[in-house]
């Protein structure tokens, strides 16, 4: 019987352990959303408003620049080409969408100017606007996006996105990082394809935005389903998935993904 | 003995007013009549660095008594007759500045006073300075910005003139608070090249002073359609 009693409790030893360790575990992998000192790198947006009918060469200055910018920073920038109507010039490539965005932005930096390209950096915390050459756009580019690049962000996505129909269902797992909440935050997702590789490589031809959340707490975690796009499955797209504020202005994370 | 007593006090304090044989005369004394001041050079005071230049009134005493004569200038140099109704005076080597010259004219009795502010001509060049923007900066196409330089020493500077690749656009006829900045604003319609920007500020006496710099401007295709 004393054997029996033995046994039993050799067995419960490690039980025991383990549910002790599992207590035990610091939360100190950046990584876990748990971890109050979790933070993932920020992936910077760049929303690229162009026209590229015209018969000016600054759009393309631009675009040419935008190119050298992603090859400097590989999967440090998500860039979306924002194709719309100037100087009395049809981009035949302007949705909808576009010009409530960019009188938006305009209206965050308090400006009245139209006129493109212009380029709007996570949200509108950095602004450029004209192009001279390619050389002078890169550099005045890379002189907003630097500093934004050191930031932390306290936002992680992970996309999902399937075909289903001819209809591509596009949702994602959110979390908080961090040690503090978020208030009033959207999930966007903005649809871009190739469709040339010289100045339509990332033509913006969807905005779809999730609801929104009004308090998401650290460590907290979200599956967000949005509308579905209904597209071409043989398009050459991407989707930029960002978590922004309501009012758009402020970007606090952004990823690009493939659409398979 | 009261009443006594009164009258008395009133009778000596009339008594010792009409001792004073001056305190009730004095006021009827008339000060000198000095003319305005004249100069041997340019007639609204403006003389240039080095220059001798005379001063003088002309002063009659209604009294009939005889006048002195005290000049005093706070610059430059006093050669002769500081005591008299002619002063002679060197203005300073180096111009661009005014002085204060008083001249104060004196009877038995009283004093009158005359003063002119005396200008020195500055014939160096202005220092120009563009504050804003900086060389070499970006500047978008059509959208405003304001061109703002600093004028040193900011003094007889008659007129600040604005270029944009040498075509004038604009130009300040003097400075109206007392600060030594001029602003000028700039639409930027202009091709997007590299441009530039030229302040030249100028003195009275045509000598001026420039500054300029290089922006480059960044072109937009304007407009909503």
């Amino acid at each position: 019987m004393l054997q029996l009693i033995s046994k039993k409790i050799i067995l419960l030893i490690p039980i025991l352990l383990f549910f002790y360790s599992c207590d035990d575990i610091t939360r100190d992998n950046i990584l876990d959303p748990k971890n109050p000192d979790s933070y993932r790198q920020f992936i910077i947006t760049v929303d690229a408003f162009v026209n590229t009918n015209n018969s000016l060469p600054y759009n393309e200055y631009l675009l040419s620049a935008l190119d050298q910018l992603e090859i400097n920073y590989p999967n440090r920038i998500s860039i979306a080409e924002y194709h719309r109507n100037a100087g009395g010039i049809d981009d035949t490539l302007e949705v909808n969408e576009i010009e409530p965005l960019y009188n938006l932005y305009l209206n965050g930096v308090n400006s009245s100017i139209k006129g493109v390209p212009d380029v709007f950096i996570n949200g509108i915390a950095a602004r450029v606007q004209g192009a001279s050459s390619a050389a002078n756009a890169l550099f005045r580019l890379e002189e907003a996006i630097v500093p934004l690049l050191s930031e932390n962000s306290f936002f992680t996505i992970e996309p999902k996105l399937k075909w289903e129909n001819n209809t591509l269902n596009i949702s994602a797992k959110i979390a908080r990082l961090g040690s503090s909440s978020a208030n009033d935050i959207i999930v966007k997702a903005v649809i871009v394809e190739m469709i040339d590789q010289l100045y339509h490589k990332r033509v913006v031809r969807k905005i779809i935005r999730s609801n929104e959340f009004s308090n998401f707490g650290h460590g907290e975690q979200e599956d967000v389903e949005l509308d579905p796009y209904p597209g071409d499955v043989n398009a050459d797209l991407n989707v930029i998935l960002s978590v922004t504020s309501k009012d758009e202005l402020t970007v606090h994370q952004s990823i690009e993904v493939t659409v398979p | 003995m009261k009443k006594t007593f009164y009258f008395l006090i009133i009778l000596i304090l009339i008594c010792s007013v009409s001792c004073d044989p001056n305190l009730f005369k004095d006021e009827e004394k008339k000060a000198p009549d000095v003319s305005e001041i004249f100069t041997s050079g340019n007639s609204n005071f403006t003389v240039i660095p080095g220059e001798t230049v005379k001063f003088w009134v002309t002063a009659t005493d209604p009294e009939g008594g005889t006048l002195s004569y005290s000049w005093g200038v706070n610059g430059g140099t006093m050669q002769s007759g500081t005591q008299s109704d002619t002063l002679v005076w060197r203005a300073p080597s180096v111009g661009g500045a005014t002085y204060k010259l008083e001249v104060d004219v004196t009877n038995e009795f009283k004093t009158t006073s005359r003063e002119e502010d005396l200008t020195v001509l500055a014939f160096s060049a202005p220092t120009v300075e563009i504050i804003s923007p900086a060389e070499n900066a970006f500047v978008v196409q059509y959208v405003p910005i304001v061109v703002s330089a600093e004028v040193i020493p900011n003094v007889q500077i008659s007129e600040v003139q604005f270029f944009i690749n040498d075509s004038l656009l604009d130009s300040k006829l003097a400075q109206i608070q007392d600060s030594t900045f001029y602003r000028f604003n700039w639409n930027v319609n202009t091709p997007a090249v590299q441009t530039e920007i030229k302040i030249k500020a100028i003195r009275v006496t045509n000598v001026s002073g420039t500054d300029s710099i290089l922006v480059k401007v960044e072109g937009i295709v304007p407009g909503k359609n």
